[in-house]
């Protein structure tokens, strides 16, 4: 099977130039934990996600995480840093150049990629171009329907 | 069909987006509940209707406009089952409900639709981003339908004057101020119901010549290449670069009323994209918008249903 039979095609996308704080309202009203970044031309440069954000607003937060003592402390720097982060734009938080799969490509070289890589979400391009995401959740679905078409 | 390089070809916008819930009733009574015998629960709204046929008819567009709440969410997941595209920008509000409510009868029909929800201004500004980048991907850019609280009325003329500068074409179907104000930008295509003609022109449609009186009072107001104007229910007037046409059906027994005119101008789009000849154009979509009004669930059941429709439209030049 295909990637560009299994994947969504909702090609929602920041620019480069969208403040963190827009990013944020997107991703909330989507309910995604991450999104393509495009130029104008909707060739992908990017990609951003929540652990970006929370990255940037409490550095060396993986660290951080393994201490228990971490929560209180944690917690009021990262909203103090929030503030400042929100008119911060996504250019700056964003992981680039993103991880993509073309969408002729199938779906055991879309496992191998999102496993290789732990991502979650892949953007689907078709001449540099988006025009698709692929989740992990999709995936596995495929496979799903795959081993029933079997049996 | 798809263009190369990710192209996608088509663009719709639909602005308020609906979801169309139809109840078949065995009676609908004044006082007291009712049993519904069939429900149905579809995306709606002009654009999202014309990225169905096209896709129907073998031609990928892309989704634009507002979704927000579950009922947005109903929207997305129709499209998504379609295998359409969508670049949709989601909102804090919800995307409205109309509801339908037909007798099994099919003589009582009662419709209520929604206002639809409010635009915030960085919303608004979020779709036209969007709006501009995605038309580097298109040749084609459809928009139709009412506009939500918040959108200005002149947003239609807005999107078709980008749009032109970067030599796409443009087709609108609205009505009221934003059709008014779309007018004035020009589009390359606009479908006009009769009743909005006379609301704006202020002479009823009764013959031909009153059609032709008011195309000669919009091209006044814009340069535009196509108008379509329907005559009465089962025939259209097409004013086009080549002169006037009159296409009219031999036969006409509909199961339902709407979704005739975006079934027209997604028909029309796709007759331009494969290259037909203008009368072709025509044919083909009076025979588009025909299917679609012959059984009640959304679309055209199949490109053969319309070829076999095509021996049934009239064409006729006006001199």
């Amino acid at each position: 099977m295909k990637v560009k039979e299994i994947m969504d095609r909702d090609i929602t996308a920041v620019t480069p130039d969208f403040t963190v704080g827009d990013l944020i309202e997107i991703l909330v009203l989507h309910r995604v934990s991450g999104l393509p970044v495009v130029d104008d031309e909707c060739n992908i440069i990017g990609f951003v996600s929540e652990k970006d954000i929370i990255e940037m607003a409490l550095p060396g937060y993986a660290a951080y995480l393994r201490k228990i003592s971490f929560i209180p402390d944690g917690l009021k720097i990262m909203i103090k840093n929030m503030k400042s982060i929100a008119d911060k734009s996504v250019r700056e938080i964003m992981k680039s150049p993103a991880i993509v799969v073309d969408q002729e490509a199938t779906t055991l070289e879309v496992a191998h990629i999102m496993f290789k890589n732990n991502v979650r979400r892949l953007p689907v391009v078709k001449g540099g171009k988006l025009v698709g995401i692929v989740s992990r959740a999709n995936l596995l679905f495929s496979f799903l329907e795959e081993g029933e078409d079997e049996s | 069909m798809e263009g190369g390089k990710g192209n996608l070809a088509v663009i719709t916008v639909t602005l308020n987006p609906a979801v169309d819930e139809k109840y078949r009733v065995k009676e609908l009574k004044h006082r007291g509940w009712t049993r519904a015998v069939e429900v149905d629960r579809s995306a709606g709204g002009k654009g999202i209707n014309v990225s169905r046929i096209l896709k129907q008819l073998g031609h990928d567009s892309i989704v634009m406009g507002f979704i927000g709440g579950f009922t947005g969410e109903l929207v997305r997941v129709e499209m998504e089952k379609l295998e359409i595209t969508s670049a949709l920008c989601y909102i804090k509000g919800d995307t409205r409900i109309d509801t339908f409510i037909t007798d099994l009868t099919g003589e009582l029909q009662v419709g209520i639709t929604e206002e639809g929800p409010v635009i915030r201004p960085q919303e608004l500004r979020r779709f036209k981003r969007s709006y501009g980048r995605m038309l580097n991907r298109a040749d084609f850019v459809y928009m139709g339908g009412s506009l939500p609280k918040g959108v200005p009325d002149d947003i239609y003329a807005e999107l078709i004057s980008e749009a032109k500068d970067r030599g796409k074409m443009t087709f609108l179907e609205a009505a009221g101020t934003p059709l008014l104000k779309g007018i004035e930008a020009s589009p390359d295509f606009v479908k006009i119901d009769h009743r909005y003609v006379s609301e704006i022109y202020g002479h009823s449609i009764k013959e031909l010549n009153d059609i032709i009186k008011a195309v000669r009072e919009i091209e006044k107001k814009g340069n535009i290449k196509y108008i379509v104007i329907d005559y009465h229910e089962s025939g259209d007037v097409f004013r086009t670069p080549e002169g006037y046409f009159l296409v009219e059906l031999t036969e006409y027994k509909p199961v339902k009323i709407l979704g005739g005119g975006n079934a027209l101008v997604a028909a029309f789009i796709a007759s331009l994209i494969e290259g037909m000849s203008l009368e072709e154009s025509i044919i083909f979509s009076m025979a588009t918008a025909y299917e679609e009004l012959l059984h009640l669930e959304e679309g055209i059941r199949s490109r053969e249903h319309v070829e076999r429709l095509k021996p049934l439209v009239k064409l006729r030049r006006l001199e």
